[in-house]
């Protein structure tokens, strides 16, 4: 497997502050890769640190086989990046600003950036200043998809956009993304649209890299699972670490299993619950995954 | 060398340059409002000089200023160098190519037309060769290293507000930690008496400046943060400032000059003195004579400053141009110069001109009366005041200020003359020119001042290249038998002072008049003056 992206004990400390420790974090060429967690958790200072924005403090990483910090501009012609859009030059006409940026990549494609500039109708006479925030974001996919890099990097492009242009975005540039044989590392909240593009996901929590996996092992390996318990005591001992997010309404529990194992799971749950019956557990979506994790996080949090 | 090498090596070879200009051309499309307006106010300002406006001259400065400070921390702030959201920052261009095409932007745009400017404007006044490439090197590093501070700056603040604020901030630390000292030089007047040629406006200063201003730069660029950067860089500016500019203080004004010490009123004796010129146009040279006795300085020994005024019976008031006496340039008879000696100085008489008059029969001060106050001063310490009556028809010849024909005499008796020409003036200009001629408007002729030291003939004008002024005493001096305006001239120049002493014909100095034309040049902010004073009108010797 080739990877686009490695990094090893990865870290980044602002301050006091560790955002990003000790992350390991793979991308193999091919893959996108959906990078999710809660505010804070680092996905932005990690992003950054790919793409040179910020130096690590720890660690190492390689983008597309060179050391992250010693990037180049002949690195950056294979390496798409998408951020904050207000970066954007604001005076400039969309049509000045891809003119701009043409001559800075070799491997730029006229007939890709045309296609994409009829897919997401923007306006190539209006200033980036007077653009909306969606049309932005569109405009700095453009820019870092028209010389068909060989790694994008998003970071939270679906933020604060309508589902038209959360659409737009996904079927017309993702999409096509998907068409070649590029890299995606995708940052982001919105999981249903990482769920529904990604086929790696990773979840960061508190600057640590909780799992990453993908994404159909990781379907595979959470379930949801509800069960009807004898009584409404209390269980002997505490749950299984596996066990996220449990909830108890009367004599029915649900949480959600992070290695879930039919006869593993029936055998804790009758150890801790003597004469319970049969559960039922079900497929979860990432979206769940997602809360379940950032409720344990918080939960542990709390405890401390 | 493999295919992808090659073709690799000779992309950056073209694409290299190309981002170059593509960025160049960027920042043009944006900027050219102000370019426009840097450029024009370049152009005003040759035209200025070539007119010889001074109102136009002036009134071009701030313009021309602000347009140089913006376009240099704008052309920077077109992509941010400090911080980690530069849009340029994720793009295939390099920190060396951006820097490239920021410096060529500015240097196409602002070094380029502001040194032709300069030596546009220098070259309509004959320097030498040499001097005009001397001159023009300090201007143009001096511009390169104001830029540089500029744009450094610039890119340490990430943003035109904070730039503004930086240099408001930076002048005011300046100003504040500058305070005491300017309040020394406030109280004891001792700019005029000391060094006339600070250091700090050197190249030294200059590149050092640039260094510390690139170093600052330097360290918000690669630690990505705009504060910290900002910040060392509002301290070291004023610091450096003040470190530099310090040694310019070195004056004479040391712990022994007397300036709080009582003199008793006595100390001064003065006599008024009339020297009667007669030429086609009568004039009449007033003088006084100044004796200080007894010895009244054990300590340094430096100058009187004499002011005054005529006041007329019936109200009116004619001030006497302020001047300073140089009691030890008067001891040794020539060249003026500054005193650092501790050791006491003989009771010298001193002599100045007070007026100079227009003919008795003027209609405007005929049959008046009035009577001439002098101040005197030394340092800060008033040592006398005079009252001389004063009965003469005629007014005292009212000079531009910033520029005095001070003393103009005939001396050791016909047929020697001597001519004293004193200028204050307060910059801090990379070059300061004199042009002073002596102008006969019946013969049509000119007898210039020649600055040689090898001794070469008499030529127009009389240039004095003054590459580090700031309060300045000018002397010229002609000595010798009138026997004609050909001849040997030569200038010995010592501690500042320029000392010219040529012939002239006795026939032909009589209604001859003298201009002093003076031009200062301050690096990049060109400002001239002119000022012509009608000084010496003679047929005969005085006694």
């Amino acid at each position: 497997m080739i990877l686009t992206v490695e990094t090893h004990a990865l870290g980044r400390r602002f301050g006091r502050t560790e955002a990003v420790r000790d992350l390991d974090l793979t991308v193999a060429r091919g893959s996108i890769y959906g990078l999710v967690g809660p505010n804070g958790a680092g996905k932005t200072t990690t992003l950054r640190m790919l793409v040179n924005l910020i130096r690590p403090t720890s660690g190492h990483a390689s983008v597309l086989g060179k050391d992250s910090r010693r990037l180049q501009d002949r690195d950056l012609r294979r390496i798409g990046y998408v951020g904050d859009p207000s970066t954007l030059p604001r005076w400039m006409s969309v049509g000045r600003l891809i003119a701009h940026c043409r001559p800075l990549y070799p491997e730029w494609d006229d007939a890709f950036c045309g296609r994409l500039l009829a897919r997401f109708h923007l306006p190539v006479e209006r200033k980036v200043g007077r653009l909306s925030r969606g049309e932005r974001v569109k405009l700095a996919l453009l820019l870092s998809l028209a010389f068909r890099p060989e790694l994008l990097v998003l970071d939270e492009p679906f933020s604060g956009l309508d589902p038209l242009v959360r659409e737009e975005l996904s079927q017309g540039a993702l999409e096509l993304a998907i068409e070649g044989d590029w890299s995606v590392l995708i940052a982001s909240h919105d999981i249903a649209e990482i769920e529904r593009l990604a086929d790696h996901v990773g979840y960061l929590d508190e600057g640590t890299l909780v799992f990453s996996e993908p994404l159909a092992e990781l379907q595979e390996r959470y379930r949801a699972v509800e069960a009807m318990l004898p009584g409404t005591d209390e269980p002997d001992g505490s749950y299984p670490e596996s066990w996220l997010d449990v909830e108890r309404a009367g004599r029915i529990m649900r949480f959600v299993d992070r290695a879930y194992d039919r006869d593993k799971t029936s055998h804790d749950l009758r150890r801790m619950f003597p004469g319970i019956q049969e559960h039922t557990a079900s497929a979860v979506p990432l979206q769940r995954v997602f809360l379940a994790h950032a409720r344990e996080s918080r939960r542990k949090a709390a405890q401390r | 060398m493999s295919d992808a090498t090659a073709a690799d090596t000779r992309a950056r070879r073209h694409v290299l340059p190309r981002v170059v200009r593509q960025i160049v051309r960027k920042d043009a499309g944006h900027l050219w409002p102000i370019a426009v307006l840097w450029l024009s106010s370049l152009v005003v300002t040759v035209l200025a000089f070539a007119a010889e406006s001074e109102i136009l001259a002036f009134a071009i400065w701030p313009v021309r200023t602000v347009c140089l400070y913006t376009l240099a921390a704008l052309v920077v702030l077109e992509d941010p160098l400090a911080g980690r959201d530069a849009f340029w920052r994720t793009r295939p261009i390099s920190l060396a190519t951006l820097l490239g095409s920021k410096a060529l932007f500015l240097g196409l745009v602002v070094f380029v037309p502001a040194v032709a400017s300069e030596a546009l404007q220098m070259t309509r006044i004959d320097l030498p060769s040499t001097r005009l490439i001397e001159i023009v090197g300090l201007a143009a590093l001096w511009l390169a290293a104001t830029l540089t501070i500029a744009a450094a700056s610039a890119a340490s603040a990430n943003g035109f507000v904070r730039f503004v604020g930086f240099w408001i901030g930076a002048y005011a630390l300046a100003t504040i930690a500058s305070y005491p000292l300017w309040k020394i030089i406030e109280r004891r007047h001792f700019l005029e008496l000391g060094d006339p040629a600070p250091t700090w406006m050197s190249p030294a200063t200059g590149l050092l400046l640039a260094a510390v201003a690139i170093g600052s730069a330097t360290l918000a660029i690669l630690g990505r943060t705009r504060r910290l950067g900002l910040a060392r860089f509002m301290v070291a500016i004023p610091v450096l400032y003040l470190v530099v500019a310090s040694p310019r203080e070195n004056v004479v004004l040391t712990s022994t000059f007397a300036t709080d010490r009582s003199l008793p009123p006595e100390t001064l004796n003065a006599t008024l003195e009339s020297v009667r010129a007669r030429t086609d146009l009568d004039r009449e040279i007033v003088t006084a004579t100044f004796v200080v006795s007894p010895d009244p300085l054990p300590v340094a020994v430096s100058s009187v400053r004499v002011e005054g005024a005529i006041e007329f019976s019936d109200g009116d008031r004619i001030p006497v141009p302020s001047r300073t006496l140089f009691l030890q340039s008067v001891q040794q008879g020539d060249a003026a110069s500054l005193l650092t000696t501790t050791r006491p100085l003989p009771p010298v008489p001193v002599s100045t001109v007070l007026a100079a008059l227009p003919p008795a029969d003027s209609e405007e001060f005929a049959g008046r009366k009035g009577t001439l106050e002098i101040r005197v001063e030394f340092g800060v310490q008033r040592i006398g005041v005079l009252a001389l009556p004063f009965e003469k028809g005629a007014t005292a010849m009212r000079q531009d200020a910033g520029f005095r024909i001070d003393h103009a005499a005939l001396i050791d008796g016909s047929p020697n003359l001597r001519l004293a020409i004193t200028s204050l003036r307060q910059n801090a200009g990379t070059w300061h020119q004199n042009d002073i001629f002596l102008l006969n408007r019946g013969l049509e002729e000119i007898a210039g001042f020649s600055r040689s030291s090898s001794g070469s003939p008499l030529s127009a004008g009389l240039t004095i290249p003054w590459p580090r002024v700031f309060f300045t005493e000018i002397e010229l001096a002609c000595e010798g038998p009138i026997s004609g305006h050909r001849g040997r001239w030569t200038s010995p120049a010592s501690g500042g002072f320029q000392r010219v002493e040529g012939v002239l014909g006795d026939d032909w100095m009589g209604g001859a008049e003298l201009v002093v034309v003076d031009r200062r040049y301050e690096g990049v902010v060109t400002q001239w003056f002119r000022k012509e004073g009608i000084l010496l009108w003679r047929d005969r010797p005085p006694r």
